[in-house]
């Protein structure tokens, strides 16, 4: 396995407002990591950590400051040119954490599936109605869905649809920005399974930001952990969660409710 | 042991758009809490779980219709007058919600807002308030009280200022606290200092609490009593330690299952379908949509709630689903 995605020494500073004049945020500092093809690589850390900019920045949404990615062996640059943003969305695609917010409610699923092969493949219009039944099919959508609007349908339902968009073009790597998070157990469990079986069906490789320990460990053969914007550790996810090597992941272990479990609180200090 | 709460074939409905009547949320709930117990009430979406809060806040939403009993200390909230129910919802009751952020006033500093009730209804001058709220704020684990009272809401992250909730809810010495989703916002290691805070500061109090969440493992480390409700009813009530880890209705069992595990990876086992309100429940079980051990009869009959021992399921074949359902729950 080559890698697929090659991060170096990537950083990314906002300008905020601070009590003196603009300061600098940093969310990433000198991050270095690679996705091997065909791999579900999880980025794991709490809110703040730069977990959520990783992402955008691999999806193409915001530039880095410095550093470099590397995907499939051609840099990674923020796509400039209309030709350039769709020749990335064929290779790169994003599910995001809300599916109230994300889709269009009033768009039906046909139409809306039918509109993102269109814009890539246009003409044969026989194959793009074939293509929405299998996209449908493959996310556990009955044909009838077809016909609905994002706004009738439930939160599990909604995150089904998005997942349908973003294998539409068959894309080498999914992102995925806590694309659980908002889902009922119950249901969170069935687009859990669906992420396996797509992955092993379709040879996707996933960059899975969560920030549940247990939901990456069904999904992600490996594991990032982050702490204000820095990697803290990174390695098979069994390794990772099993025999945890940073004070800052074991840590996070700790906090995790599981049966026999009891909260207790941090010794290290809270700002 | 008296029962702080006493809810009793609670039935609540309320207006819906598209809808001619008015439909249920809430459907013959039954559930006691004793003085100075830790109940959880564990649900998904549309179970009915913070609607139970309101119901015992009694701060129904417009146009509700509410039928049966809620009692506080053997009183029943719903003939209150105006003036005991204040005082009701603002001395006896401590209420914490899920997003410290839209229940705090951002042009207030945090004094402010943790003097302004008690100071209202008279309960303390405001010097006096000012030291106990001080006094809390150290108990809670933010020892720069003086500081952080003059400081307001942005400046503070959302664990601490879930903290500076906490304490306003103790502030009247109330004898029984709601928290709805208290630490879903959170992060998981400051979900588990304050859930630490809270649980020490409670029973150092001897305070009851109804602690609402759609986390099971969670619910059970630190509440007494579990109760796992579905489409506004509860399915199952019983000690938390043998919930969690004994189920008995397939409901609960098949909520722990499809829990991803921390230390295990194993095809997760779903439920078909989505959590469905209760107005869609029909007569039957609650549950009988989207049970894999649902018969003829459960489609058509509400089993009521059977009591045993301490435990209470609502299922027909409670007795003879035992053995499947342990497996099912393990799995």
């Amino acid at each position: 396995m080559t890698g697929l995605l090659e991060v170096r020494n990537l950083r990314k500073a906002f300008q905020v407002k601070g009590a003196d004049g603009l300061e600098e945020l940093v969310a990433l500092e000198d991050l270095s990591f690679d996705l091997a093809r065909g791999s579900s690589l999880a980025v794991v850390g709490e809110s703040g950590s730069g977990k959520t900019t990783l992402a955008r920045i691999i999806a193409g949404l915001q530039p880095a400051t410095s550093g470099s990615v590397t995907f499939d062996g051609k840099p990674l640059a923020p796509p400039r040119r209309l030709v350039d943003r769709i020749a990335r969305a064929r290779e790169i695609q994003m599910v995001f954490q809300d599916p109230f917010g994300s889709l269009d409610p009033i768009q039906r699923l046909g139409s809306s599936l039918e509109e993102i092969l269109n814009l890539h493949y246009p003409g044969d219009r026989a194959w793009r109605r074939r293509r929405v039944d299998e996209l449908l099919e493959q996310v556990g959508l009955s044909q009838e869905f077809r016909e609905r609007t994002p706004r009738s349908l439930s939160g599990g339902q909604r995150q089904r649809f998005a997942i349908a968009k973003a294998i539409a073009l068959e894309p080498r790597l999914i992102v995925l920005d806590e694309c659980v998070s908002a889902l009922d157990v119950s249901v969170q469990a069935q687009v859990l399974n669906l992420l396996s079986d797509l992955r092993q069906a379709l040879g996707i490789s996933y960059l899975f930001v969560s920030h549940d320990l247990a939901v990456v460990r069904q999904v992600c053969d490996q594991c990032l952990v982050m702490q204000f914007g820095k990697l803290v550790e990174m390695g098979p996810t069994q390794l990772v969660l099993n025999a945890p090597q940073e004070p800052y992941t074991k840590s996070l272990l700790a906090a995790v409710p599981r049966p026999g479990w009891r909260p207790s609180k941090r010794t290290q200090v809270h700002q | 042991m008296t029962n702080a709460i006493e809810i009793e074939n609670l039935r609540i409905d309320l207006p819906r758009s598209g809808f001619r009547k008015r439909v249920p949320v809430i459907n013959d709930l039954n559930l006691c809490i004793e003085e100075g117990e830790a109940v959880g009430l564990v649900g998904e979406s549309g179970s009915g779980k913070s609607m139970t809060t309101r119901a015992i806040m009694h701060l129904l939403p417009d146009g509700a219709q509410r039928s049966g009993s809620v009692r506080y200390r053997g009183q029943e909230i719903a003939d209150f007058d105006r003036r005991t129910l204040a005082l009701y919802r603002s001395r006896d009751l401590g209420v914490i919600f899920q997003d410290p952020r839209a229940h705090i006033n951002p042009l207030w500093t945090i004094g402010d807002f943790l003097v302004e009730a008690v100071v209202a209804n008279r309960q303390m001058l405001r010097a006096e308030a000012t030291d106990r709220a001080i006094a809390l704020l150290a108990q809670v684990g933010i020892s720069n009280g003086s500081q952080r009272i003059q400081q307001y809401p942005h400046q503070l992250s959302g664990g601490l200022l879930q903290r500076v909730m906490i304490v306003s809810a103790l502030m009247p010495s109330p004898a029984f606290i709601l928290a709805d989703e208290i630490s879903t916002a959170l992060d998981v290691t400051v979900q588990s200092e304050v859930m630490a805070i809270l649980s020490e500061l409670r029973q150092s109090n001897r305070l009851g609490m109804l602690f609402i969440t759609h986390d099971l493992d969670l619910a059970a480390a630190v509440t007494d009593r579990l109760a796992i409700m579905y489409a506004g009813s509860i399915v199952e009530v019983g000690p938390s330690h043998e919930i969690s880890t004994a189920p008995k209705h397939p409901y609960t069992a098949a909520l722990m299952a499809s829990r991803p595990s921390l230390t295990e990876v194993r095809r997760l086992q779903t439920v078909p379908g989505r959590p469905i309100s209760a107005f869609e429940a029909g007569n039957g079980c609650v549950f009988a949509s989207r049970c894999s051990f649902a018969a003829a009869r459960c489609s058509v009959e509400r089993p009521l709630a059977r009591q045993e021992k301490d435990r209470s399921v609502a299922c027909h074949f409670a007795a003879d689903l035992a053995p499947a359902i342990s497996v099912a729950a393990s799995q």
